[in-house]
């Protein structure tokens, strides 16, 4: 009976440890981009994590399919289904879930203003991530936009990079022959509202030197860098210098002499087109644009935030943050995964990274970029406004329906009316 | 693409007493058209449920509908209730601040110019599509007709495959097909011609509904087919007898007689064609300069882009009514009552 006694106690009190042991894990839901480079670096990543912190683990998962991840987080936050943390969040979307009250400041936690010096960010979260004296964000990734050109056609011409509209125009004259699908530059048309970040918005940062083309009071871009960007998409245009149907890898195949290009492309140019040789430039500029200045340009850049409200959960989270973002090795890991520039102001100086950027000569052009590139203008409405851009400016220039000038006093008034109400 | 619809009163009872389930998507309309069409099993139904005592009759009748009384409840009623309500109040879908703003949203929709470009874009689908799909189905219905029944099963089911596609998938190889560099303009080129499948804003509408009845040719040809099978062919051996063509059967016994299903087809068709978002979202998205842009991607891209939850409702309610308006009149248009008792 004893005996009885003692192994039911036992089997009790393993039992009840087991349960107190399965309460103090505290389980956070992370949410990461959905890209095959990015999945496999979180996905090793969380593993050392949830290994080494067993009463503190990750349920790591992509952001579900869908047409932005915008769209998929606010779906599943509006139906109580969203993460406790998540990357891929941009300025402008992040302001939207402040203003919802669904991020968690950052600076409130121990440690804050330690873990921006310790990652070498402190500039860069002061100066384009704050948001009413708070931060909500940190950044991951800064990827600057810049244009890829066809070396081996501009070697056979004869014509060197261009570097102003004038130059494409002038190469176009000689090169361009859209019966024999050869077109001088590739301007997209698609109507998402994040194509615009990849020219208008791009372009407007480069002849304006970095000047914002809104804010949250107005729009700012009603100047001579929106109208001449704008007379140079609209002869490329009826020249017929750009096509306007959609090709698959227009540039890599010679549909097209030269694109606006991301670096994530590089890892895919170089095993689906192994034999394309390609020349990283800045962004074009006006023709009265001093050469011997620096050209900005639009930088893609997403950061972490935290949306759980419960405490717990926030520690978890703060842990994780300060574990990633204070060892260099998770950067240069992230570096060589993605082939994406992480959101640090020693990228070119740390010899952590240098190692890898000379022999990834491609990257390490983009690199350059990084002191001039500017993230997206701050507006919560950013996915509206865009929305509206390519409505009143971009698609009536390209198919020809407004001038230049039109388009731009109309985009004004339009977009001020929506920042407006 | 077709989600639930409205509860539109698409049949006259006397002909189809139990078609209320047509609330619902293609497939349930598809069972009950092939029950009544091929299977012939309503009466023997009938038979058993007549041997049963009226309340036992009734609870039987309650259990076996039970399944489909809870989805409607829960996957229609509630959310359509819940989206008339939304359809009232400024809500960004996300906050639990909800202000009522009662018909601002309703004006705001009407006033929109997107609004009546939605429509233009749809009829001009609705044009292209019924068109076109009402052809190439009954001439597909005419063929599977002509062979042997033994094979026709596999006809029917090859090209049933379409319909039951991924729209996702199948959006995606379409958009490549008709590329710049794609096979269709590749195989154009020969003959000096080249078309911007999905950007030239005059012709994408038509590329999309060209996709879409890709889509539905095999299921509207089993609707075609069911109807022939369902025609006396008595009245065809008389009409040779009377030395009628080939061309005078067609036109005036076999279209006459498929009267009800040209209804069925035309009222489906214009339902798609209001209701189109996969193939629009997944090509164009919604360009180029609006051209194909549908209400339900306007809806989409309101609530779950904009976070505009209440616009996009009453934009739904709308939507719906237009849509009713369309099927009301085409059925006033094109249905005859006294073909079907011929």
């Amino acid at each position: 009976m004893k005996k009885t006694l003692v192994v039911l106690l036992v089997s009790a009190l393993v039992m009840t440890l087991a349960g107190v042991g399965q309460m103090a894990t505290t389980t956070i839901e992370f949410w990461t981009a959905p890209n095959p480079f990015q999945e496999a670096f979180w996905s090793e990543t969380v593993k050392e994590w949830n290994s080494t912190h067993p009463d503190q683990q990750i349920k790591w998962q992509v952001i579900p399919a869908g047409n932005s991840s915008e769209e998929v987080v606010l779906t599943a936050l509006a139906t109580g289904t969203g993460p406790d943390l998540s990357t891929n969040i941009f300025t402008g979307f992040a302001a939207q879930l402040i203003e919802n009250d669904f991020l968690v400041p950052f600076n409130q936690f121990d440690g804050f203003e330690e873990l921006l010096k310790a990652r070498s960010m402190e500039n860069i979260v002061k100066n384009g991530w704050g948001f009413n004296g708070n931060y909500y964000v940190l950044p991951l990734y800064t990827n600057p936009m810049a244009y890829w050109w066809n070396k081996d056609i501009l070697d056979e011409l004869g014509y060197d990079v261009p570097r102003t509209y004038g130059d494409v125009l002038k190469l176009a004259a000689n090169y361009n022959d859209p019966g024999k699908q050869k077109y001088t530059l590739l301007v997209r048309y698609e109507p998402a509202w994040w194509d615009r970040w990849y020219d208008f918005c791009l372009s407007y940062l480069a002849n304006s030197g970095g000047k914002p083309y809104w804010d949250s009071e107005k729009v700012l871009f009603n100047d001579e860098h929106a109208l001449k960007y704008m007379e140079f998409i609209d002869q490329l245009f009826r020249k017929k210098y750009a096509p306007i149907e959609s090709f698959q890898d227009p540039l890599q195949k010679g549909i097209v002499l030269g694109s606006i290009e991301g670096p994530w492309n590089i890892n895919y140019t170089k095993e689906a087109y192994p034999d394309f040789k390609y020349v990283i430039a800045p962004p074009l500029v006006p023709d009265d644009y001093p050469a011997d200045q620096p050209v900005h340009t639009f930088a893609d850049t997403k950061g972490m935030v935290m949306l759980t409200k419960n405490k717990q959960k926030q520690a978890v989270a703060w842990n994780f943050i300060k574990w990633y973002f204070s060892d260099i090795r998770h950067d240069a890991k992230w570096l060589e995964m993605t082939n994406m520039l992480p959101s640090r102001e020693d990228v070119l100086e740390r010899k952590e990274f240098a190692e890898y950027l000379s022999a990834n000569p491609q990257l390490a052009e983009y690199a350059k970029l990084l002191p001039y590139s500017v993230p997206p203008a701050l507006n919560s409405k950013t996915i509206e406004l865009q929305t509206k851009l390519n409505e009143v400016l971009w698609e009536p220039v390209i198919y020809g329906k407004k001038t230049p000038v039109k388009a731009i006093n109309d985009a004004e008034k339009e977009l001020n009316k929506i920042i407006k109400q | 693409m077709v989600s639930g619809g409205a509860s539109l009163p698409l049949f006259p009872k006397n002909r189809v007493s139990n078609l209320w389930t047509i609330w619902f998507d293609n497939d349930i309309r598809f069972i009950c058209c092939v029950e009544r069409g091929f299977l012939g099993g309503s009466q023997m139904r009938k038979n058993l449920i007549e041997r049963k005592p009226f309340k036992q009759k009734k609870l039987i009748g309650y259990l076996f509908s039970s399944p489909f009384i809870t989805f409607t409840l829960v996957m229609w009623i509630y959310p359509f209730l819940w989206g008339i309500v939304i359809s009232f109040k400024k809500w960004n879908l996300i906050s639990p601040r909800q202000t009522w703003v009662w018909f601002e949203n309703y004006i705001g929709v009407l006033k929109d110019p997107l609004l009546w470009l939605m429509v233009r874009n749809s009829i001009y689908f609705m044009v292209v599509f019924i068109t076109l799909t009402t052809i190439t189905s009954l001439v597909l219905a005419l063929l599977i007709k002509q062979i042997p029944k033994k094979y026709a099963g596999f006809f029917i089911t090859g090209f049933l495959l379409s319909y039951v596609a991924s729209g996702v998938a199948y959006s995606m190889v379409f958009n490549l097909l008709f590329a710049g560099d794609g096979l269709v303009n590749n195989l154009l080129k020969i003959i000096g011609v080249k078309v911007g499948w999905f950007t030239d804003p005059k012709i994408a509408m038509a590329s999309i509904a060209m996709i879409v009845c890709w889509k539905f040719t095999g299921y509207y040809g089993l609707f075609f087919l069911a109807g022939l099978n369902n025609i006396n062919p008595t009245l065809y051996e008389a009409a040779v007898i009377d030395g009628a063509n080939a061309w005078q059967r067609f036109t005036k016994i076999t279209v006459p007689l498929l009267n009800a299903t040209f209804v069925m087809i035309i009222v489906f068709a214009t339902i798609t064609s209001f209701n189109l978002f996969t193939e629009p979202y997944m090509i164009t998205n919604g360009g180029p300069m609006n051209a194909t842009r549908t209400m339900m991607l306007e809806i989409y891209h309101r609530v779950f882009a904009l976070l505009q939850a209440g616009y996009g409702s009453a934009l739904a309610i709308v939507s719906a009514i237009i849509t009713f308006a369309f099927v009301w009149t085409f059925r006033k248009l094109i249905e005859k009552d006294d073909i079907y008792d011929t």
